[in-house]
């Protein structure tokens, strides 16, 4: 043993020990740490080349010549992402569902005009322009029947 | 640089991380670290599994995990301490799962020190064969105390520093190991003799 100190720690604790030949009698197959370097080396080509077509371009983006860039990119990306809910939350309008527009000009439709459901699709344009003027035979008959409804109410 | 195996096994650790550093010369450096550390960690997972073809492929993954994390490595820690740190670990790691996925029982001393001797790459006497099985007996970490400071004669402090224990409990550890083993080798001499 090299090391006085080591050699003096273990004679007071394991006297017999401490007398043992040193050594611990394993080997190598022939040229095995000539070989070795090669081996490995080869083995971590391998693992580069299995790795490069799913993580190769990943790992690349992760390294830190390109950090920069990818954090440039991301926070871009992250504001145009925060601008467009601002934008969306600062219009009113862009929140309201087409079926409570809908429901809405159903309910009210008083307050519009034949032109501006028309205009919103709401009334089909057909149905004003094909709305011919009511004759007098028709009006006549019309409140006859209005007569009619009256005395079966009361 | 140097050609000659044993002139490169004398590079200093900064002209190996120097040539690490530019993708040009990292695989000549990459080379150099092998071939410097190479037999001192062969050894040192070795004494853990005993058997060559196991060391193989321990050794071989913990230079492949070397050079994954080699862009990481923080120089305040010595190389030699942080690789074999990563063998020291991968070395457990091994033995854990061999335990995990072993279906069959222990083997007690007698049968450690046969297959031990019967291992074509040990050239070892029979105090030596003796030895190595007894130290087999010893839970996994107390081993790595008992091999660290009886083999590679390692001071407390780089023997904190690869395994994050404190120098006390070193200290302690190596302390038991050394008081078992001699005493399993006593108990052996004592049986051979009756």
């Amino acid at each position: 043993m090299k090391d006085k100190k080591i050699e003096e720690e273990l004679r007071d604790i394991a006297t017999g020990l401490s007398e043992m030949k040193r050594g611990d009698g394993f080997t190598t197959p022939h040229n095995y740490f000539r070989e070795l370097p090669d081996r490995v080396l080869a083995r971590i080509g391998e693992e580069q080349k299995k790795q490069a077509p799913v993580w190769g371009w990943l790992h690349n983006l992760l390294k830190p010549k390109y950090a920069a860039s990818l954090a440039s990119v991301l926070v871009l990306l992250v504001a145009g992402i925060f601008y467009s809910r601002m934008q969306t939350q600062k219009d009113p309008l862009a929140m309201i569902t087409e079926d409570e527009v809908i429901e809405y000009v159903l309910n009210n439709l008083d307050e519009f005009s034949s032109d501006d459901l028309i205009s919103a699709g709401v009334l089909a344009e057909w149905d004003a322009t094909e709305l011919s003027p009511v004759t007098d035979d028709e009006l006549e008959e019309i409140l006859e029947h209005g007569e009619l409804i009256e005395e079966l109410i009361n | 640089m140097p050609t000659n195996r044993e002139d490169v096994k004398e590079t200093p650790d900064e002209q190996i991380l120097g040539l690490l550093r530019k993708p040009a010369t990292y695989e000549l450096g990459f080379r150099t670290l092998i071939v410097k550390y190479q037999e001192r960690l062969y050894y040192h997972i070795r004494r853990m599994l005993t058997d060559h073809d196991d060391t193989d492929d321990v050794l071989q993954n913990t230079f492949v995990k070397v050079h994954r994390g080699i862009e990481g490595f923080r120089e305040q820690s010595g190389l030699y301490t942080w690789l074999y740190r990563i063998a020291t670990n991968e070395a457990l790691s091994f033995l854990q799962s061999r335990k995990r996925k072993s279906t069959q029982p222990l083997e007690d001393e007698k049968m450690l020190h046969e297959r031990i001797q019967g291992d074509v790459f040990f050239d070892g006497d029979a105090a030596q064969a003796k030895l190595c099985a007894a130290l087999q007996t010893l839970p996994h970490k107390q081993r790595i105390v008992f091999n660290m400071r009886y083999y590679d004669e390692m001071s407390y402090d780089e023997m904190s520093k690869v395994t994050g224990t404190s120098v006390g409990a070193l200290k302690a550890s190596y302390h038991h190991a050394a008081k078992k083993i001699e005493a399993i080798l006593k108990e052996e001499c004592e049986n051979a003799r009756t």
